[in-house]
């Protein structure tokens, strides 16, 4: 049999990258989260916060620890397996990445430390600012990625020469046509994701007979926080849709499942197809009649656009674009759906008592990570046959690498991050299970770093005394 | 106790219909500025009831 090198680099690189991504939207998520909460002991004192923090705290630097070390591979991948698109976009896209490195070093990895084991040694408030730079830096880092992940959807502010992209506008490369969507859209993905987990680790509890203050108020802020991003991230969603029409017409076609240059009138909305690429038609299709018309158009009877308005060659697959967009859409509408039910219990007074609405929580609790690699898949396989849209085709990008070696190092990601995801569940669900410690009444937090560094001071002072 | 459940039953399905017109105006079937509106309205909504007390235990 005969490997095929590209294949193999490809898949490589969409394994490791699908496997990343579920650690910094978590970390993203329950960063924004631990910030709330932090600032919510701090206004009120009460030390419930305080135990969510510290609870939420120990799952959130698991995460974070295997995101920065899943994410250092990707790097390399680039310049591995990808030469040819470092060699042509590297003046663009390379300080992009480069600046979110220095982000993630510098604000997150700096604090970071303040933030796991500083509470009893610097003030809360040093604490607080500690974590809200945490929060800052994951936010600045997914801005930097999301910039440069834009800019190969649709690029701006370069000209080619001699096969090499020239800057020839920052503003324009940073800020491209669908960053500003594509930003807010990832970040509240992550944040709905932080939502959902919180919720449903509290559901559990609460199911159980266990720990139910915590619970109760768990539940309670998940549910508000995510029935609140849901809804902004429909309307997010609605947006960038129309921005992706507009830019990359041959993703969006290719994600509402139609083949011919105009779709039917009334369109209906497909939830299942069997695509086939080669004949450019569908063997099978299930949809809602209407539905695609209303929401796509925004009409009674409008068309939609097909995949055949793009030539073969420049088309994406059908299949994966699709269900992409299926898995992301269909778990949104159930998320809305449960903000609805909460909203609807917490107006009779019976959020924490309606055990069908606990056991969905829990079920839910992982959806946010779902729906955003469902997300990535359309993003990333929308885009094919293209690396760059429009400018250099994936195949090109492709490093001369003998395809025997790309095999060997993905067997050895695969077993290797075999480990990492068993050691990450299994110490998650351990801390979930073991629940959280109880908090003290009052703050334990000093109130200044004096007294901490105070008792170093001393003992150097008396060594140098030669005490 | 029947009416009590026809009454759940009812509420529930307004709950439901509200939801989905919320769903199809923010998602921008009606427009942008309709979707704007009914993006704060739903907001400003959610707000007042997360403002409800809640039951602790299950009412025996």
């Amino acid at each position: 049999m005969k490997l095929d090198a590209a294949i193999l680099a490809r898949t490589q690189f969409a394994f490791t990258v699908s496997f990343h991504i579920i650690f910094p939207t978590i970390s993203i998520g329950l960063a924004m989260f631990l910030a709330v909460i932090e600032g919510l002991w701090l206004k009120t004192k009460d030390p419930l916060y305080l135990q969510i923090y510290r609870f939420w705290l120990g799952i959130f630097a698991m995460a974070f620890g295997v995101g920065v070390v899943t994410g250092i591979v990707l790097s390399f991948e680039f310049g591995l397996g990808f030469a040819r698109f470092g060699q042509f976009a590297g003046p663009a896209i390379g300080p992009m990445i480069a600046l979110e490195v220095l982000t993630s070093f510098f604000l997150e990895a700096g604090f970071l430390g303040i933030m796991l084991f500083g509470l009893n040694r610097v003030g809360p408030r040093l604490h607080f600012f500690a974590t809200c730079m945490v929060t800052l830096g994951t936010l600045m880092s997914a801005s930097w990625i999301l910039s440069a992940n834009s800019w190969m959807q649709t690029p701006a502010g370069i000209v080619v020469e001699n096969g090499h992209a020239v800057v020839t506008d920052w503003l324009k490369v940073i800020v491209n046509p669908s960053w500003l969507y594509r930003l807010p859209h990832m970040l509240i993905a992550a944040y709905i994701t932080g939502s959902f987990l919180v919720a449903g680790v509290g559901a559990w509890y609460l199911l159980r007979g266990e720990h139910e203050e915590f619970g109760r108020r768990t539940v309670s802020l998940g549910t508000a926080f995510a029935t609140v991003l849901i809804a902004g991230q429909v309307f997010i969603g609605d947006m960038l849709y129309g921005t992706m029409l507009k830019h990359q017409p041959s993703k969006m076609q290719a994600a509402e499942g139609f083949w011919e240059k105009e779709s039917p009138s009334p369109a209906p909305y497909y939830w299942i197809i069997v695509p086939d690429q080669k004949d450019q038609r569908n063997r099978f299709a299930l949809g809602t009649p209407y539905l695609g018309s209303i929401w796509l158009t925004h009409s009674l009877n409008g068309r939609v656009e097909g995949l055949k308005n793009t030539p073969p060659d420049r088309q994406p697959m059908m299949g994966m674009v699709f269900y992409g967009f299926r898995v992301m859409y269909g778990i949104a509408i159930l998320m809305f759906g449960v903000g609805i039910a909460s909203l609807w219990l917490r107006w009779q007074g019976k959020l924490f008592t309606t055990r069908w609405f606990l056991r969905t929580l829990v079920i839910m609790a992982p959806s946010g990570i779902f729906a955003t690699l469902g997300g990535w898949y359309l993003a990333e396989t929308g885009r094919q046959p293209w690396v760059i849209y429009g400018l250099m085709r994936t195949i090109d990008a492709i490093s001369p690498v003998p395809a025997g070696a790309l095999l060997s190092t993905l067997i050895a990601f695969v077993c290797v991050y075999a480990v990492f995801m068993t050691a990450f569940l299994v110490f998650s669900l351990r801390m979930i299970r073991r629940g959280p410690k109880e908090a003290p009444a009052e703050a334990e937090a000093s109130g200044s770093l004096k007294p901490a560094l105070k008792s170093l001071m001393m003992n150097a002072a008396n060594q140098l005394a030669g005490k | 106790m029947k009416q009590k459940n026809i009454g759940a039953i009812v509420g529930a399905i307004i709950a439901a219909l509200v939801g989905v017109t919320f769903f199809f105006v923010i998602i921008g079937v009606f427009g942008l500025p309709a979707s704007m509106i009914a993006l704060a309205a739903f907001i400003a909504l959610a707000l007042f009831v997360f403002r409800r007390p809640q039951a602790e235990r299950r009412q025996p």
